[in-house]
């Protein structure tokens, strides 16, 4: 995928307006992206994600909201993440035994049983509405380097066949949560 | 030196009235004014005057009545007593007989017109020596002006050249007139000395010492205006003096008046303000009992000091601050120099809810820090303020009795010589090194109890991007924390013993 610079908001936001799901994830990422000068890792570390402008997360969450009637968008995701806070024993967690908020919003193969639990290859994630809720955004968690990729038992095709990673999905709740607090 | 004093004989006068329309009685009273308007003449004082009397009626009816008057009179007042005379005819034409006897020669008019009597004093002074008119003349002059003045010497000069005289004898004759002060200025300063001296002893002048002031002027041939002006101008000046010490006083005692008007109001705003400060400490005191065991007032004493201030009037700004300044001194300072506002942290470690308070204390340290509330590298905790710094240990201090804070977290430190891993494992934020994750821990599995390990509160949570896949802290921020720290309480002078603090207030 190319990953230019020149995608604005308003480009955002047209893509969200024709449901042009998929297309608006990858939209989304080269904005996080290029928020924190990554453009040229093409993917978001735990620090990245943690020094997110406030802005530009509220405005796409409030976009990718508005155009999903409340189905995704950063927010929802994290309303699903907090939510899940005191089900699980945190010590439990593991790469292969994943935080809950993964299976809740459908990232996983659930075709395979845990304590394998491996994520769907992003083309194969569900680009519409009839996706569980808080299933998009999804690139900030996918993209990954390859070295990364192959790290986290990938493919070297990013988050797909891969283990869970729970430093980046914390890092950007946490991050959610302290821009909340501004 | 004999001064050659020349003395001139002394004129004679008889004047008589001699008007036959005049009945006895009218004669007398007449006569009595005449002898009083020549006796008032200056230069007569030492002139003794003898009533003239005439026979009036016959036989043993006879009666003696007062018609005129007779004396001596020097020479040179002759023209002043022939004018008086003149003047007297000029007012009321009575036939009168005026006789002037020097030596062998007689004078005699008998007239009620004024002109006639003046007729004769040309030839009066023709029945005169030489020197007695150039003295009488000389007089005339100083008495008009107190002095002579360079036309009237002129004018005695060509006198002199008629009547034959030697210049020297002139001289003498008019230092004669002149008398001991011969210009104007000596007869003034003279009389204003005499003036001077009575005025010392009586203020303003009698009317006798007036009297014998004229009297001097009179003597000095200084002319009675002169006199009169002197002692106006000295009166004058000496109720200018009078009026501008007066008016000094007036001012001394006004300024006094008001320097004691303003001591009363000074004293009256220190017994205000001293009224007003023993309210304010009354309140203070009220506010004191009831946070006592409270962090913020119960509804119950908020409608008490809600009482109290509207009795004593304190404006609502005023009585937070006073709360405030309770409560710091009560429950902890919140001093910030970056203006982040403490209280909540204060609330919650007041209330012993240790998570949120580590929460609170990684909100309050953002803000303080970020602007975009990404977490803190060591870079900018260095930046972090010491008043913020020793605030935010402060509290957590207090409120766990020295079990958790920064202070609490570096004697850990420096109980581990300053390594930082041993640090992490000491506080119990990392675990064994053997375990499958080395040690760190998920963020959740850390303690937020009074229990805790020392320093093991606050986290630093704000140091971290992520929390649930491991509370992770970096050896440098660890470092970077306490050297801040401790620059932060070597500047800060440390607090006096409280015995040694009572001493030096005294």
């Amino acid at each position: 995928m190319v990953v230019t610079t020149d995608w604005t908001l308003s480009d955002l936001a047209d893509l969200l307006k024709g449901e042009e799901w998929q297309a608006a994830d990858k939209v989304t990422q080269a904005l996080l992206l290029a928020a924190v000068n990554r453009e040229d890792a093409g993917s978001l570390t735990a620090l990245d994600l943690a020094q997110l402008p406030c802005e530009l997360l509220h405005d796409v969450d409030r976009l990718w909201v508005n155009a999903s009637f409340g189905h995704f968008g950063f927010s929802v995701q994290q309303r699903i993440y907090t939510e899940l806070d005191g089900t699980f024993d945190p010590a439990s967690l593991s790469p292969s035994h994943p935080h809950p908020f993964v299976q809740t919003v459908g990232w996983l193969m659930i075709t395979v049983p845990r304590p394998l639990a491996f994520f769907k290859f992003y083309d194969f994630l569900n680009f519409s509405l009839d996706a569980p809720e808080g299933h998009l955004p999804a690139l900030w968690y996918w993209q990954l380097s390859w070295l990364e990729s192959l790290r986290t038992g990938g493919l070297g095709t990013g988050r797909g066949g891969g283990y869970a990673d729970l430093a980046r999905l914390d890092a950007l709740m946490l991050r959610l949560t302290r821009c909340g607090q501004i | 030196m004999v001064r050659d004093v020349y003395s001139p004989p002394k004129l004679a006068f008889l004047v008589k009235l001699i008007e036959p329309e005049l009945n006895p009685e009218e004669l007398a009273a007449e006569a009595q004014y005449l002898l009083e308007d020549l006796q008032d003449l200056s230069g007569l004082g030492q002139t003794r005057f003898q009533p003239v009397e005439n026979p009036q009626g016959e036989g043993p009816f006879q009666t003696r009545v007062q018609s005129g008057v007779q004396f001596e009179a020097p020479p040179d007042r002759l023209r002043a007593i022939l004018k008086r005379l003149c003047n007297r005819l000029d007012d009321k034409p009575l036939e009168t007989l005026v006789l002037i006897q020097q030596g062998q020669m007689r004078l005699q008019v008998q007239t009620h017109e004024a002109a006639v009597l003046a007729g004769i004093v040309e030839a009066a002074e023709a029945m005169l020596d030489p020197q007695s008119i150039y003295l009488a003349k000389a007089e005339t002059y100083c008495r008009t002006h107190g002095e002579i003045s360079p036309a009237e010497d002129a004018n005695l000069e060509l006198l002199r050249q008629r009547l034959g005289l030697s210049p020297q004898e002139a001289e003498v004759l008019k230092s004669e007139a002149l008398g001991p002060y011969k210009t104007l200025a000596e007869k003034r300063q003279r009389f204003r000395e005499v003036l001077m001296e009575e005025l010392a002893r009586e203020n303003p002048l009698s009317d006798e010492t007036w009297e014998l002031l004229e009297e001097l002027a009179d003597n000095l041939n200084l002319p009675q205006d002169e006199a009169t002006a002197l002692y106006q101008e000295r009166l004058h000046q000496i109720q200018v003096e009078a009026e501008a010490i007066r008016r000094q006083q007036e001012a001394e005692a006004e300024v006094a008046r008001q320097a004691a008007e303003r001591e009363q109001i000074q004293e009256q705003h220190r017994q205000q303000q001293l009224g007003r400060q023993q309210q304010l400490d009354d309140y203070r005191e009220m506010v004191r009992q009831v946070l006592q065991n409270a962090l913020y007032a119960p509804a119950f004493d908020q409608g008490r000091l809600e009482q109290a201030r509207r009795l004593w009037n304190i404006p609502p700004n005023e009585a937070q601050q006073i709360e405030e300044a309770v409560r710091s001194e009560l429950h902890g300072s919140i001093r910030s120099a970056l203006g982040v506002d403490y209280s909540r942290l204060r609330q919650l470690l007041w209330s012993q809810v240790w998570q949120e308070a580590d929460q609170e204390t990684e909100n309050v340290l953002l803000k303080a820090l970020r602007q975009n509330m990404e977490p803190v590298d060591r870079n900018a905790l260095l930046q972090l303020p010491c008043v913020d710094l020793l605030t935010i240990d402060e509290l957590w201090s207090r409120y766990s009795s020295g079990r958790f804070g920064f202070k609490a977290q570096q004697q850990v430190y420096q109980q581990v010589d300053k390594r930082p891993a041993d640090f992490l494992r000491m506080v119990e934020w990392r675990g064994s090194r053997v375990s499958l994750t080395g040690g760190i821990k998920p963020y959740k599995n850390l303690q937020f109890n009074a229990n805790a390990p020392l320093g093991h509160l606050p986290t630093w949570r704000w140091c971290c991007p992520s929390l649930e896949s491991g509370y992770d802290v970096s050896e440098s921020i660890v470092d970077g924390l306490f050297l801040h720290l401790g620059k932060c309480l070597s500047m800060e002078a440390p607090p006096l013993p409280p015995t040694i603090a009572a001493l030096a207030g005294e």
